[in-house]
């Protein structure tokens, strides 16, 4: 152990040692936090030596003496600037891990989004906490995970009611805005069976200085529910996000996951599925955009537990500059469960020449009558294309930018049109560019 | 308006060209015929600034101007388009995206405003109807999943937005029907005019059946070794390429 680390994590050990939360505590989350306090001072923060962690450095995290979210600290939150108001208008929003206002006003007919602050403490909602919370993110085994759980303060709880079919979005806004702090929120949700409905989680900054966003979020989706799920990242370069969502699927249920990358400076997703009823079937979709040094790393790990489940995957790179992008997609079949249908794919577009991509596919099939495919590339544009675009009067940076753009458009093309789209193409379109314009290493 | 000298250049690392002379002036059609390997490809990708191809000696004059120091979008915008051999399928990139950047990039060199998304469209309809291609191919990503007939229909149907002064056709009727090339044929027949010159450039005679040549060339080893009227064509037809060859050698 090297004393720097020691250093920049000390505040979070002491956190985690000493916190107390605000209010008299359902024992079940105290038992939880007490737990995961332990296992986090067992663990210690990730390193390269570990397998899920060989090609991400946490290095640009252990630089900085981080402060600990204020315990029971109220609104912790500093003030959102006007940009962000209004792009984050109509959302509810997390500041600094603290729900801002009142969910209620944002929840939707056929939708109950309560404080997990208020839930754990015995208010509104929990009786739901109780049940879903700490139901799929283990401590034990993942230290942030453990810091987060250790942490537990506040965040979002969200009910689909059974059968409700819901008109708009569900919309959070994870918004980082004080420098040199972590924050901890909290995301549980539950699709009760029948419902259908959509999610968009967004994470942004506007803190002068590093930020830190440990986000553990569990979603159960129950039987013949549907639920989309947008993560949209798309933080400053000092703002870095540690994102691990847990899903649990029941009978013919089908949920989509688009993970969309943007911004952030060192991003790490960690996407686990749980398969667990016949019919249940889950698409998971990547796309993840480097530019500068910006480091990406989505790991994803699907459980096909019974027979009759599908899943399918694909993430999608685009790297320029010196950014550094790595995919694991762990897909596990067990002896029991035949008929899995599981495809998984990774293309890579390599845009720098200094840039770069690491890609490992991982299957464990222990069953024999499924169909698995998986494939992964890295490549940089095609040369063909290029030149038929300038043959018909296109600039080169031009062409380069709609080919990248070309590259990137299925996964965009993918999610659900609920008016969105549109601002989503146009995030998506400026990172790429950027991507594109620092494609040699230097920005132009 | 076209004038090659001399001209020696290289494929990668082979030389292709050896010492090629041709001639055109505005209002001709010529054709250049020639058996696989004789240059026919190397010459239309020299021409229009391939990558990977090297002019190593000789010179082309485009109105007097030097072609090869031109990149391939200068030289399309000043009016040189090649209809590809193998149109490339471009995922992820509409047709009508790509068809409109392209006209406005050209437009934009020759001082012309902007189309606008409607006035546009009103212009693609128009010359789609030219070449019969059904309207869905505009929503398509390029040439994405097209037919053989289809991706040289939208060939002719860049040519006819874009209004070149100089049309290169690589092999245009390969893989086409009879009735796809009479399309196809009457599209290219459309653009003939005065200030408008075409290079045809084919293997089979068929295709001067309904793009009439003023001038036909017989390509061979890198070098033009036999120029007609298009009587020509129908003595290669007749008597092979085999005839030139040996005349030549």
């Amino acid at each position: 152990m090297t004393s720097a680390v020691d250093e920049s994590i000390a505040g979070w050990r002491r956190a985690a040692e000493a916190f107390t939360a605000e209010g008299e505590e359902a024992p079940a989350v105290r038992a939880l936090r007490e737990q995961a306090r332990s296992s986090f001072l067992e663990l210690g923060l990730p390193h390269r030596k570990l397998e899920a962690w060989r090609h991400t450095s946490l290095a640009r995290i252990q630089g900085v003496a981080w402060d600990p979210p204020s315990p029971g600290g109220g609104r912790a939150g500093g003030e959102l600037d006007a940009r962000l108001k209004e792009e984050t208008a109509g959302c509810v929003r997390l500041v600094d891990g603290r729900l801002e206002a009142a969910p209620g006003e944002a929840a939707a007919e056929g939708c109950g989004i309560h404080s997990i602050a208020a839930a754990r403490t015995g208010g509104d909602g929990h009786a739901l906490l109780g049940e879903v919370l700490g139901l799929l993110a283990e401590p034990k085994l993942d230290a942030f995970t453990a810091l987060n759980t250790a942490l537990i303060d506040d965040g979002a709880l969200i009910e689909i009611e059974r059968d409700a079919d819901l008109a708009r979005p569900i919309r959070l806004a994870l918004v980082g805005t004080l420098a040199g702090r972590l924050a901890c929120p909290r995301l549980a949700v539950v699709a009760r069976p029948g419902s259908r409905a959509t999610l968009i989680v967004e994470h942004l900054s506007q803190a002068e200085g590093p930020h830190l966003e440990v986000l553990v979020g569990e979603i159960a989706v129950e039987a013949n529910a549907a639920l989309d799920v947008i993560v949209l990242e798309r933080g400053s370069n000092e703002s870095h996000l540690v994102s691990r969502l847990h899903t649990r699927q029941s009978r013919d249920s089908r949920l989509a996951i688009h993970t969309l990358t943007v911004g952030g400076g060192l991003v790490r997703n960690d996407l686990s599925a749980e398969l667990c009823d016949a019919g249940a079937e889950i698409d998971m979709r990547g796309l993840f955009i480097g530019s500068s040094d910006r480091h990406v790393d989505n790991h994803t790990l699907v459980d096909h537990a019974v027979p009759h489940t599908t899943s399918r995957e694909l993430y999608k790179g685009v790297l320029g500059g010196t950014a550094h992008g790595v995919f694991c997609g762990r897909v596990v079949v067990r002896p029991d469960a035949q008929k899995t249908d599981s495809s998984q794919s990774n293309p890579n577009l390599l845009l720098g020449e200094r840039a770069e991509i690491d890609t490992q596919p991982q299957l464990e099939i222990h069953a024999d009558d499924v169909r698995c495919s998986h494939g992964s590339t890295i490549g940089r544009l095609d040369e063909a294309a290029l030149f038929y675009l300038r043959s018909r009067g296109i600039g080169l940076d031009e062409a380069r930018a709609m080919l990248t753009r070309g590259f990137a458009q299925e996964i965009v093309d993918a999610l659900p049109g609920d008016g969105l789209r549109e601002r989503v193409e146009a995030l998506v379109a400026a990172a790429l560019d950027e991507a594109t314009a620092s494609r040699d290493g230097n920005d132009r | 308006m076209l004038e090659i000298k001399n001209l020696y250049a290289n494929a990668g690392e082979e030389p292709i060209l050896r010492g090629l002379d041709l001639h055109i002036e505005a209002g001709e059609v010529h054709a250049i015929m020639g058996p696989n390997g004789s240059g026919k490809s190397t010459l239309s990708n020299v021409l229009t600034g391939r990558p990977g191809y090297t002019v190593t000696d000789g010179e082309v004059l485009y109105d007097g101007r030097d072609l090869t120091a031109m990149e391939p979008e200068e030289r399309a915008r000043e009016g040189i388009f090649l209809a590809f051999q193998y149109p490339v399928e471009i995922p992820g990139v509409s047709n009508n995206y790509f068809l409109k950047a392209s006209v406005n990039a050209i437009r934009a060199h020759r001082g012309e405003p902007e189309l606008d998304a409607m006035e546009f469209i009103s212009l693609s309809q128009e010359k789609m109807k030219a070449v019969e291609m059904p309207a869905d191919l505009m929503n398509r990503a390029i040439n994405e999943g097209f037919s053989g007939g289809e991706k040289k229909r939208n060939e002719v149907l860049q040519m006819l937005l874009l209004e070149p002064r100089l049309c290169i056709l690589d092999e245009t009727d390969s893989g086409l029907d009879i009735d796809a090339l009479r399309v196809v044929a009457s599209g290219v027949n459309a653009l003939r005019s005065p200030d408008r010159a075409m290079l045809v450039i084919t293997h089979y005679q068929r295709l001067l059946d309904y793009i009439v040549p003023d001038r036909v060339h017989v390509l061979s080893n890198g070098r033009i070794v036999k120029s007609g009227d298009k009587g020509l064509a129908l003595d290669l037809e007749e008597k092979g390429y085999g005839w030139i060859e040996e005349g030549a050698a």
